[in-house]
């Protein structure tokens, strides 16, 4: 009899299994429908309620239901003037966006230009710095009476100078394309890389112009990609909040979005049959785009660029021009980066709306933040609720991805994306007038944020680690179970080291757009509840200009410190 | 989808419905309407001191703008130890609205509130305010306070800002500075007039339409439209920031208070009473399921009395006790709370077609 040694005997042991994993391997039917239907009952809970609730209280008046609120919508003078300012906010941010982008990622993957790092520098900026920073920077530069470009311009030219208004409808539509060019680009760089040239090649063979070849050929294979991201950005465009509020309302163009705030916060008794019915009509609006955009997409199959042979790809070369594509990335990077920038400055200024020869730099201003009230408090609250929600989001998009890919449950997944449509602050409004009814005590809490961009931001998660778990094949899992191994082995043992980078970067995102989020948070905070971007919010309110801007600038480092961690992780393919 | 998942998609969705109309139909939880007497308090100072420090907090909700709510809260805490005072500063829209969602949901945050009388009005309507005592080193005449029952009051003046005219010396000459609301309309100050978005900005249309009556306030402010007055979405301190640094000519919506700060600075800047001049009565008023009712009292006690009047006076508001040589106009004077809100809505609509927001 051959004695075998204690190692040996260990390892010839079965792999110890708890009750429960022993109960799911062998498929008892109540355990694996029963973490299914918790999900499902979950992300009910998480997403239709609030739907419910916006649609309820706008229909609400007094005890009665009526659509009064819908009638005085449509019957005041505003509406006309409110709709089309929405509609061609959206429409000219998603055309520079579309542009931009397309034109960056035609320059970084189709030809031979310099200065691609250029276009991921614009990426980059896109991720790391809030979208609020990036609003007050431009006002700081561009305002029209205080911007310190105009009265620079002011300065040097005399009186009669020009100046460069950014609160307009031009200056809106500027700045919020540039908020999703980089978005566009990262979605526009992977259908113009894989472009199978040998068409356009064989056209121009045949005697076609190249201009026919761009326009019929080039263009058209890419014409489903662009009109996604235009689709996309779109959407984005109408939900946008920061810069309606922030240009918009100074500068007398009033959007649904902003109108929903200014309509509940400055007002002595909020409306809130108003504020719901505005937004359950940009709700009906979205989804009308959304069915839209399906029916024109519905063929798209037609137009796939990712050929199975022969592919062949040449960049274009610029010759000369080379140096001005180098210019134009590095340009568009430099704009994104202009007005954080700038808001650094002003935060070693004593007067953080001027910059004058001159002024010398002083850490005054971050002194007064130290001693500004609340301060701590707003930046303990978002960490909190950033952990939270990022911890959750991510074992949820876990969760649901696993779900997705054993047991096809793709309704769960519409359940799970159906909040990407909703507007930041028609969620906020939602989950508002939720804890204002239920006999739960969520207003007044950090929950409230919690479960808020719980339902915003498990989405995101789910891009990240639903594709992650696609890329490790079954037979992985199969194999194991064949084995003997419980489920438990094989989330912890296998599956996860493999998805820890999906996972982290991930829990990164979601932390990232969590601490800096501003219109989910507005309608939601108390004084004792404030979180970073309301603090930001209430500073520039009250005119707190130069702890606004140290405050900005400590965020601006909090986020290019969390951006270049994501980078690091993800590589160029972050995702915004 | 499959069947199975259609089955929980149903059963989720009804569930969610099943909530959804539980708490629709559940009443909101308004504030009660009734009066309060609020919460019963020691009698004897050195009581309700020691309660108050075992409280240990009170939250501040003002519209109180610039250095002088740090300074007040910092003299409090100073004045007494381990009471640790939270503020939070808005335009009194702002406050009034969330003081409505708190109490709604159950969760009322603030103790003391200082703002102006149109707060007061709404509040008090909606049973949320407890009647206090004045105190007795108080020095508040009575057409600056707001009577409860048994002789105790809801709200007592802390302070009085009257906004007019200010603006830059260097930027508005001498002969362009206006002493008639028509001068306002002179080409000298064509795109060299500011106001503001807030509350601040509609209250003074109000003083327009309640010097001219509604038809020629009209009139005057569809000129005004021509003359590219400046839109700014900030306080009026803020503004005055802007005034004093030269960015901003002048402006019709700053407070006496705030200019005299910055001309004791030595800005180069000035203000002057231009009829019609709006009174903003700060209010001190206490909830009336204050979370830290002692505290609250005590702080009240404190703004009210010597050393917070000290205090005020030194950031240049005008005291309850002192006279002014100017005419003004308090908006809430003699009036509900439907009526104003009903004034303020008319003024806010007229304050949108002129300058668009608001």
């Amino acid at each position: 009899m051959i004695e075998k040694d204690e190692a040996t005997l260990r390892a010839e042991q079965p792999v110890a299994q708890s009750r429960w994993t022993l109960v799911l391997s062998q498929g008892v039917p109540w355990a694996a429908w029963g973490w299914r239907a918790g999900l499902y009952l979950l992300f009910a809970l998480l997403v239709l309620p609030p739907m419910a609730f916006v649609v309820w209280t706008s229909l609400k008046q007094g005890q009665a239901f009526s659509l009064a609120a819908y009638r005085d919508i449509f019957q005041s003078s505003e509406w006309p003037k409110l709709w089309q300012n929405t509609l061609v906010f959206a429409l000219g941010s998603t055309a520079v966006a579309a542009g931009l982008g397309l034109l960056m990622a035609w320059l970084v993957e189709r030809t031979d230009s310099l200065g691609r790092s250029g276009a991921y520098a614009a990426v980059f900026a896109g991720v790391a710095i809030p979208g609020m920073i990036r609003v007050i920077g431009w006002i700081l530069l561009l305002a029209p009476k205080t911007g310190v470009v105009n009265l620079a311009l002011s300065h040097w030219l005399g009186p009669g100078a020009p100046s460069v208004n950014v609160e307009s409808m031009g200056g809106m539509i500027l700045v919020e394309g540039l908020f999703w060019a980089p978005m566009a680009f990262l979605l526009l760089s992977g259908p113009i890389r894989h472009l199978d040239q040998g068409l356009e090649e064989a056209a121009i063979t045949a005697g076609a112009a190249r201009w026919r070849v761009h326009l019929l050929i080039t263009w058209r294979l890419l014409a489903p990609s662009i009109l996604s991201v235009m689709v996309l950005t779109f959407i984005r465009a109408i939900q946008g909040f920061e810069v309606p509020l922030f240009l918009g309302v100074p500068g007398n163009v009033p959007v649904i979005a902003s109108s929903i705030y200014i309509g509940l916060q400055e007002a002595f008794v909020p409306d809130y049959a108003t504020a719901s019915a505005y937004g359950v009509l940009m709700l009906a609006f979205l989804f009308l785009v959304l069915g839209l955009y399906a029916y024109v997409t519905r063929h798209a199959s037609r137009y796939q660029t990712v050929v199975g042979k022969g592919f062949r790809y040449q960049p274009t070369s610029l010759g000369r021009g080379r140096w001005i594509g180098g210019a134009v990335l590095w340009a568009i990077a430099v704009v994104q980066l202009l007005p954080a920038l700038y808001m650094i400055l002003a935060s070693f200024l004593k007067t953080a709306s001027i910059a004058q020869v001159g002024d010398s730099l002083t850490w005054a201003n971050y002194q007064a933040l130290l001693q500004f009230p609340g301060i701590v408090q707003s930046l303990v609250n978002s960490l909190i609720i950033g952990l939270l929600t990022a911890t959750a989001a991510v074992l949820l998009a876990l969760a649901v991805s696993w779900a997705m890919r054993w047991y096809g449950v793709h309704g769960l997944s519409s359940l799970v994306n159906l909040p990407l449509v909703f507007p930041g602050v028609v969620m906020s409004l939602a989950m508002l007038v939720m804890a204002l009814r239920l006999p739960i005590s969520l207003y007044g809490t950090i929950w409230i944020f919690v479960v808020a961009y719980l339902a915003t931001f498990t989405p995101y998660a789910l891009r990240y680690t639903q594709p992650a778990l696609l890329q490790i094949h079954p037979e992985l899992e199969e194999v194991a179970r064949t084995g003997g191994v419980g489920q438990g082995v094989i989330l912890t043992r296998l599956l996860l080291p493999l998805l820890r980078r999906a996972l982290m970067g991930a829990w990164i995102f979601i932390f990232l757009i969590s601490i800096r989020e501003l219109a989910v948070a507005s309608l939601l905070y108390t004084a004792h509840t404030q979180v970073i971007a309301t603090q930001l919010l209430d500073m520039w309110v009250n005119g707190n200009l130069n702890v606004l801007s140290a405050f900005g600038t400590v965020i601006t480092a909090l986020g290019v410190g969390v951006g270049l961690l994501m980078w690091r992780l993800g590589g160029r393919g972050v995702q915004v | 989808m499959s069947a199975q998942a259609k089955v929980w998609m149903g059963l989720a969705a009804a569930l969610a419905t099943a909530l959804t109309a539980c708490g629709g139909g559940t009443a909101a939880k308004s504030p009660s309407s009734s009066s309060s007497s609020g919460p019963s308090l020691p009698t004897s100072q050195a009581q309700l001191v020691a309660q108050a420090k075992q409280e240990g907090h009170l939250t501040f909700y003002t519209s109180l703008a610039g250095p002088v709510v740090g300074a007040i809260a910092q003299a409090f805490e100073k004045a007494y130890p381990g009471i640790k005072v939270s503020e939070y500063r808005a335009q009194d829209a702002t406050l009034v609205s969330k003081a409505l969602q708190e109490a709604q949901a159950g969760k009322n945050n603030w103790d003391v509130m200082e703002t102006p009388a149109g707060d007061l009005l709404i509040l008090q309507a909606r049973g949320m305010l407890a009647p206090y005592t004045l105190p007795k080193d108080a020095q508040v005449p009575e057409s600056l306070t707001w009577a409860a029952s048994g002789g105790k009051v809801y709200g007592a003046a802390d302070r009085v800002s009257y906004i007019g005219y200010g603006y830059n010396k260097t930027l508005v000459p001498a002969a362009d500075v206006p002493k008639t609301l028509d001068d306002l309309l002179k080409p000298g100050l064509a795109g060299k007039v500011g106001i503001v978005s807030s509350t601040t900005g509609v209250r003074w249309v109000g003083a327009v339409v309640h010097q001219l009556g509604l038809q020629q306030a009209q009139a005057f402010l569809a000129k005004v439209k021509a003359q590219h007055w400046n839109v700014q979405s900030i306080s009026g301190a803020a503004e005055m920031d802007l005034i004093a640094a030269g960015q901003l000519p002048s402006s019709v919506t700053i407070f006496n208070d705030h200019e005299a700060q910055q001309a004791k600075k030595g800005a180069p800047v000035g203000w002057i009473p231009l009829e019609p001049v709006v009174a903003n009565v700060g209010l001190v008023m206490l909830d009336n399921k204050a979370p830290d009712p002692a505290a609250a009292q005590l702080f009240l006690q404190f703004l009210l009395g010597p050393k917070g009047q000290a205090l005020l006076s030194q950031y240049h508001y005008v005291t309850p006790g002192e006279k002014v040589s100017f005419q003004y106009w308090v908006p809430e004077r003699g009036i509900t709370a439907s009526q104003y809100q009903k004034d303020y809505a008319q003024w806010k609509q007229l304050f949108q077609s002129t300058f668009g927001q608001g």
